[in-house]
């Protein structure tokens, strides 16, 4: 043993069980074929340090690394060992331990930017330590402590005291960086994995693999046994700018216990700066270290959501999480108006929402097959980027593309699904046959014709549908007689088109079209009862007497006016609400056959979609009362709440002249009001009072 | 429960039912019937065809029609084609016992129908019964013979009797009025008929002989057109009205939505076709809907022979204007802005009386035409051809020429003629009286 070599231990430990602890934590780390580095020296048996150069190293590793199987030490070796320590810790609390060499100074020097002492031990089993070092940092800044000396011989004793702090002042920020990041792993410690935030985990493993190759680096430095103090600075460059990287990463989260959303975007961002500043990002493994873990998370978070259409649950933090409704499969995107997020914009967060909307359509992937990762690596692999680490740009560039990618790809499956066999197409013929088609037709002349003895309502639906409708399709069609309404119940993928709303407005549409019908037969029935006709007389408190005194056949003749109005008036109102339920007809079947074309035609999912959201505003639109519209359909409620109360009043005999001739003229002022709009709208060719005006012909006011 | 409504087809005499002929011929092709009933072509959604056709228990279709003859010829040739031998229900067919026919004696046809009526009713009746909805029955004759005109007329009564709420059309051949007929005592039959016509059907369509075979000389180069000539015509104004109904239309989808007379009995309705060309000519012009609509509505194109005779003030009543081919909904909305000044209506009308439509095509069918038409215009310009079978009529009753053939038939009285003939001068007087401004008010 030279006599000039500090000695000493300053942890008791059990070997084994510290050694099975290190390896245990240093799997994960290394490569699957064992091929990882393999020259650290930090194990516990490993004693070799400029502080005990003596004993003789026994071994430098246990075994070979590759084979990872701990090997149990030889009795005699550990009884050898742990003499050796006694006998050093007795010679480090004698005075000499206070003498000051090169080769000590250069130690304490390694010793000020390593881990504080009892930092990190799980991972850390032989500091190789003094418990009082040369240099502590205090609140008052550093501190020298003044037991140490150099020997009176030396050059340095008389500068001894600005000599030293001098070489430490370098020092003094990354001890300070180091001890920040070390009480954040600590921080991140005290809570449960589960409770971390991904990126925070991400961060904090990164962090802890980087302490651990930090402070097996300045172990390796001490083993150099340095002699000069200025070169060991120099060596601990690299170490110092690496600890001031990974300080800076993680910025505000050192002393956080809460984070919001907006400090993990924070977070991402000051990642993505990192491998975006190029001067560091490129001659650092610490940085391509994070970055492969924090891709790898990354894409994880989004294998799970492309193929599951959710976020997963333990990700609280994300950009993306799921609708809180339990069966609730809309994926919900935060405000990412309020970060300022390198990685997310508007573009790219719609595009991952509509692919994510495609596979939930289409159907999710039960079992994950890494989707995103597999899209993202084989983008990166034809990128072929020649550089390990990935500029951010090239990173952006390459996630953008991978969900467009897949974005574009679940479409094109989801479209294929769509026109597979016409399925959409059927649906929406049948769905056009039921609103206005054959099958809305044979449905109002079986349930309002005259003579109808419907009583169950869903039988004549389903009767009227029979042959009309594809058979694939039949039994999802059922009418809620309550309601007068039709119901579809539509598969996971049609039903994600073809929306509760849009059914709701094609009722609507249904109800007018029945509506008008119900009218139209009631007139054609009144036009076709040649009894009613033949036996319509004026009500006796109608007629006046005396004229019947002085007039032969007075009161026959104005039982003969009125039957003859009363036909007249019934053939005009039918033609009027003939020609109102054409024109509504015509537009709903002009709406449903140019979403058909569209949907036939569409070659990319939007398309189909633009064509249902249009078709689902015009017909919107037509159903509205509002505005203009809402004149047309109060003119088409007169004109059915006049047809129903001329046929009461005509089976009632309580008809008169003076009602048929108020009916009539407000009939002409509905539909004169109704054209002189068509004049105020410029003669629009378009519009529905155009066409009134050309089916009705030019409007007799009479006089 | 009720369903789509049905038509039921009575075809009586000579006449109808050579109309039967061409018009069912026409029927089996357009819904893909072969001549044993079965289909040949793969159901349609929009095919109706249980309008017509019913369905036997072997599911082969078989027409609704009821065949009526006082005498056999016509009826035994049909049931001998191998069109029709098969496709029939010869139950449906009746033929006088002893097949003599009514020797173009309208009394003489009335008469016998009335010993025979309820053994034809009985069919008409069973034929209805088995319909879950009749909507109406179309019924062909002619009203210049015996068998149409006479049994026809008693059928008519009997039929609106039965049937007061269903629709009757009737297809109505008229003598030719204005060259020699061999039927001498037409003018007579005719009156007899019309007073049946007035008071029972809904709607006449009326097909004037004259017209007819004018029209075919002058488009089938030919100068003695045929029967199968006219006959073809008429059966393709049966089938183009009947269209809508058959081939599911929003518009018209039942003959009961056909609102054609709006001033009944004033019910008498004329037709018009466009285009109209020999089959074995080769067809070169180009159909529009411009060009068939101005066709349609020239009093000329009319199959009744009154273009000659058009009064100022004659009125349209009501028109359906039936289109048919590869139509854009805007051609038909031009058309309809454009025939709008040409349309005459009585004064107090608010509304133009006529309806233009795009008729559905037979999907089983390739159309001839590219666009082609047909007007079912009820007109007040039809009255003058009554004037002059009035008039004719008029004529020989006021020398009682050939009216002993009339007296000699039991049952018969001539007041029945002359109660005829007064009803149809009511009706010639509404015509008057419709086109003035008051008629809604007159008398009040």
């Amino acid at each position: 043993m030279n006599e000039d070599d500090d000695v000493g231990i300053s942890v008791e430990f059990d070997q084994c069980t510290q050694e099975t602890m290190f390896y245990n934590s240093c799997l994960e780390d290394r490569d699957e074929g064992g091929s990882g580095d393999i020259s650290r020296a930090d194990s516990a048996v490993c004693l070799t340090t400029p502080r005990d150069p003596f004993p003789a190293v026994l071994q430098k590793f246990n075994s070979s690394r590759k084979n990872h199987q701990i090997k149990k030490f030889h009795d005699s070796n550990v009884k050898r060992c742990q003499e050796y320590r006694k006998s050093m810790e007795h010679q480090r609390n004698g005075t000499d331990s206070y003498l000051l060499t090169q080769q000590r100074l250069a130690v304490h020097l390694i010793d000020f930017i390593d881990l504080p002492v009892k930092k990190n031990t799980q991972r850390r089993i032989c500091t190789d330590r003094v418990s009082m070092p040369l240099y502590r940092l205090t609140s008052g800044g550093l501190e020298v402590n003044s037991d140490y000396y150099f020997p009176m011989e030396s050059p340095y004793a008389n500068i001894q005291k600005s000599y030293l702090r001098t070489l430490a002042d370098h020092l003094t920020r990354t001890h300070r960086k180091l001890n920040e990041i070390c009480e954040f792993v600590e921080r991140c410690e005290e809570h449960s994995q589960l409770m971390l935030p991904t990126l925070i985990t991400v961060l904090c493993d990164w962090v802890k693999q980087f302490l651990r190759d930090h402070a097996c680096h300045l172990d390796e430095l001490r083993a150099e046994r340095l002699e000069d103090p200025l070169q060991t600075l120099a060596r601990l460059n690299k170490n110092m700018e690496e600890v001031e990287i990974v300080r800076a990463v993680i910025g505000d989260d050192v002393g956080r216990h809460i984070w919001l959303w907006e400090d993990i975007e924070n977070s991402w961002n000051r990642v993505f700066l990192l491998t975006q500043m190029d001067a560091i990002a490129k001659k650092r493994d610490v940085v391509k270290l994070l970055q492969n873990k924090w891709i790898r998370a990354l894409l994880s978070i989004m294998d799970h959501i492309f193929e599951i259409g959710r976020v997963p649950a333990a990700i609280d933090y994300f950009v993306l999480h799921n609708d809180v409704k339990p069966d609730a499969q809309i994926l919900l995107c935060r405000d990412i108006k309020e970060v300022q997020s390198l990685l997310w914009d508007e573009e790219l967060i719609e595009i991952i929402l509509e692919a994510v909307k495609c596979r939930i359509r289409v159907g999710l992937i039960e079992f994950p097959v890494k989707t995103f990762t597999n899209a993202f690596d084989s983008l990166r692999a034809a990128a072929k980027f020649t550089e390990d680490l990935l500029p951010f740009d090239e990173f952006r560039s390459l996630f953008f593309d991978t969900c467009l990618l897949l974005q574009d790809q679940f479409a094109q499956e989801l479209l294929n699904e769509l026109h597979r066999n016409n399925r959409f197409v059927n649906l929406w013929v049948d769905l056009e046959n039921v609103v206005i088609g054959s099958i809305s037709q044979q449905y109002a002349t079986t349930v309002f014709r005259s003579d109808s003895n419907v009583t169950n309502f869903a039988d004549a639906f389903w009767l009227a549908s029979r042959g009309r409708m594809s058979k694939e399709n039949m039994n999802i069609f059922s009418w809620i007689s309550t309601k007068s309404e039709f119901t579809c119940k539509l598969e996971h993928m049609l039903a994600s088109f073809i929306r509760p709303e849009v059914i709701d407005v094609m009722n609507q549409c249904m109800k007018f079209a029945h509506s008008a019908y119900r009218t139209r037969e009631l007139l054609v029935t009144m036009a076709n009862d040649k009894e009613l006709l033949s036996r319509m007389k004026c009500p006796q408190s109608t007629i006046d007497v005396s004229l019947a005194h002085h007039k032969t056949n007075a009161i026959e003749k104005m039982n003969r006016a009125l039957r003859t109005k009363l036909r007249f008036f019934v053939f005009t109102l039918e033609q009027v609400v003939s020609h109102f339920r054409e024109l509504f007809s015509d537009k709903v079947r002009y709406v449903f056959r140019t979403a058909r074309d569209q949907i036939v035609n569409a070659t990319s999912l939007k398309q189909v979609e633009n064509a249902i959201t249009d078709g689902h505003k015009k017909l919107s639109d037509l159903v509205v009362r509002i505005g203009i519209r809402r004149l047309v359909h109060e003119n088409m409620d007169m004109f059915m709440t006049m047809t129903d109360e001329i046929r009461l009043r005509s089976v009632s005999n309580t008809l008169d002249l003076d009602y048929l001739d108020r009916c009539e003229t407000s009939v002409r002022i509905t539909l004169q009001k109704l054209l002189s709009l068509h004049e105020a709208w410029g003669n629009d060719k378009d519009s529905i009072f155009f066409h009134l005006s050309v089916r009705i012909g030019k409007l007799n006011m009479g006089t | 429960m009720s369903g789509t409504g049905a038509l039921m087809t009575v075809h009586v005499g000579q006449c109808g039912n050579q109309l039967a002929q061409a018009f069912w011929k026409s029927m089996v092709d357009e819904h893909g019937i072969n001549e044993r009933g079965q289909t040949t072509h793969e159901d349609d959604m929009n095919d109706k065809k249980d309008l017509l056709f019913y369905q036997a228990d072997d599911d082969h279709y078989v027409p609704r029609a009821v065949l009526v003859d006082l005498e056999p010829r016509v009826i035994n040739g049909m049931m001998q084609s191998p069109n029709f031998s098969n496709l029939f229900n010869t139950d449906n067919i009746f033929m006088s016992d002893h097949g003599g026919g009514a020797g173009n004696n309208w009394a003489s046809g009335y008469c016998q129908g009335q010993e025979v009526q309820e053994k034809i009713m009985d069919i008409i009746i069973r034929e209805a019964e088995n319909t879950n909805n009749l909507d109406g029955i179309l019924f062909t004759h002619s009203v210049s013979g015996g068998t149409g005109s006479g049994t026809g007329s008693l059928l008519l009564e009997r039929l609106r009797e039965a049937f007061p709420k269903k629709v009757i059309q009737t297809y109505s051949v008229f003598a030719n009025s204005d060259t020699s007929t061999d039927v001498v005592v037409h003018p007579y039959n005719w009156v007899l008929s019309m007073q049946r016509l007035i008071e029972n059907p809904d709607h006449v369509v009326v097909l004037d002989n004259a017209a007819l075979h004018r029209l075919a000389a002058g488009k089938f180069k030919t100068d003695t057109p045929t029967f199968d000539h006219i006959n073809s015509l008429v059966a393709r104004i049966m089938s183009t009205s009947t269209a809508p109904y058959r081939f599911n239309s929003a518009m018209c989808p039942s003959i009961r939505y056909l609102d054609l007379a709006p001033f009944p009995p004033m019910h008498f309705i004329q037709s018009a076709i466009s285009p109209v060309v020999d089959p074995n000519e080769n067809f070169t012009r180009k159909t529009s809907v411009a060009d068939v609509t101005r066709f349609l509505l020239k009093p000329t194109s009319m199959m009744v022979s009154t273009a000659s005779r058009v009064r100022p003030n004659d009125c349209m009543l009501s028109a359906y204007m039936f289109l048919q081919g590869q139509i854009e909904a805007h051609t038909i909305m031009t058309a309809e802005q454009n025939v709008d000044f040409a349309i005459r209506r009585p004064p107090f009308y608010m509304l133009k009386p006529l309806r233009m439509m795009h008729a559905p095509l037979s999907p089983y069918v390739r159309p001839q035409y590219k666009v082609s038409g047909l007007l079912l215009n009820n007109s007040t310009s039809v009255a003058p051809l009554f004037e002059s079978l009035l008039s004719k009529y008029d004529k020989l009753r006021s020398k009682r020429a050939f009216i002993d053939k009339f007296e000699k038939i039991d049952n018969f009285s001539l007041d029945m003629m002359d109660d005829a003939m007064h009803i149809v001068q009511d009706l010639l007087d509404e015509y008057k009286a419709v086109v003035q401004k008051d008629y809604l008010t007159r008398g009040l």
